[in-house]
């Protein structure tokens, strides 16, 4: 079970316990959430990178771009 | 041999008047805090002290003073002086000042008032969720969050808002931001933002090195206002050892609801103790 600490002006010394089965939920799906995300940017960055690297290619060889090719180095 | 009386060659002290005691000339009494010296014999009970023509004051009575014992009674007591003498001021209460009443005329015990105080501090415990709970109120309109953050794994910088019932606020959240970063052959940026997020994630994946601290500085604005949004700022920056990071990034939280505390947490790792995070309320007037 994961811990949560809860401190407050009237108890400053705070207490440190278990989840309850709600709040670990909430913890879990955002842990999920989280994990996901860092993997969905994780395979855009990479995407944009093959992206610009064929754009680099492609004007190098004279060859017309795809648009997302020229979305990656068109400011 | 003739005898020759003199009289007396000294006065003689009576002890307290008595109206059933007569006096000769040079008796001495004492008269309701008074001290008087017969000047002319009378019989018993015929002249009062009061009487001139065979009393002369010797000593008259001061003003009655005060019995300090009695005006202050208890360990802690103050004594002081109103319009119209001595007063006891009881003891105040632990962290109370002394401090003058709002008519500037007699002392009082209360509670020092500033722009700018402490409401909480945190230490951390080595949980993924941090909880602050209850620290805005409607005394203050704007807040700012000083923490010092050590995380015990690469871990995301999450904010979540509470509202009153100290139930974390997990939509509503509009935010952009930007973070720089340094190594020591590499440097960059990019935007971290979001549409109506969950949360307030102003950059991910941030490390501290075992000797450091991210340190956090966090601005709210509002937060206990009802039928507003509340409005934040964040200025972070972090080492890991190996990147320098920094950040910086701004949310609203599009719920109008009073907000009274908020929520640090992480999604691997923890909070480890060496953290702290101290919550300030600053007024506006």
């Amino acid at each position: 079970m994961t811990k949560i600490r809860k401190v407050s002006p009237d108890n400053p010394e705070g207490i440190t316990r278990d989840m309850t089965p709600e709040e670990q939920a909430s913890y879990d799906r955002d842990v999920a959430n989280a994990q996901a995300r860092a993997t969905e940017q994780a395979e855009a960055k990479a995407q944009k990178e093959d992206l610009k690297a064929s754009a680099k290619a492609k004007l190098i060889a004279g060859e017309p771009l795809t648009q997302d090719e020229a979305d990656t180095i068109v400011i | 041999m003739a005898t020759l009386n003199l009289g007396r060659i000294k006065p003689v002290f009576r002890g307290a008047y008595s109206g059933s005691t007569a006096y000769v000339v040079d008796d001495i009494v004492t008269y309701g805090d008074e001290c008087f010296i017969c000047i002319q014999a009378h019989g018993a009970g015929t002249q009062a002290t009061s009487q001139t023509a065979y009393w002369k004051k010797l000593a008259a009575k001061g003003t009655d003073g005060t019995d300090v014992g009695t005006t202050i009674t208890t360990q802690g007591d103050i004594l002081y002086r109103d319009g119209s003498g001595l007063q006891r001021l009881a003891k105040g209460t632990a962290g109370q000042a002394l401090k003058m009443n709002t008519a500037a005329n007699a002392p009082e015990w209360g509670t020092i008032s500033s722009d700018f105080v402490r409401i909480v501090t945190a230490a951390g415990d080595g949980t993924s969720v941090l909880d602050l709970d209850s620290c805005f109120s409607a005394d203050y309109e704007n807040y700012r969050i000083l923490a010092n953050i050590h995380t015990s794994a690469a871990a995301n910088v999450n904010i979540r808002l509470q509202d009153s019932s100290n139930t974390e606020i997990s939509s509503g959240y509009y935010y952009a931001g930007t973070q720089n970063y340094r190594s020591s052959s590499a440097s960059g940026g990019d935007t971290k933002s979001a549409w109506n997020s969950d949360k307030w994630q102003p950059e991910e994946s941030v490390e501290t090195e075992t000797e450091g601290y991210g340190q956090i500085i966090v601005q709210i604005s509002r937060p206990f206002v009802a039928s507003r949004y509340t409005l934040m700022q964040i200025d972070y920056h972090c080492y890991d050892g190996s990147t320098f990071r920094s950040v910086q990034s701004h949310c609203s939280l599009r719920n109008d609801a009073q907000m009274a505390g908020f929520r640090f947490y992480v999604t691997s790792g923890n909070i480890t103790s060496s953290s702290s995070i101290s919550v300030y309320g600053i007024k506006n007037s």
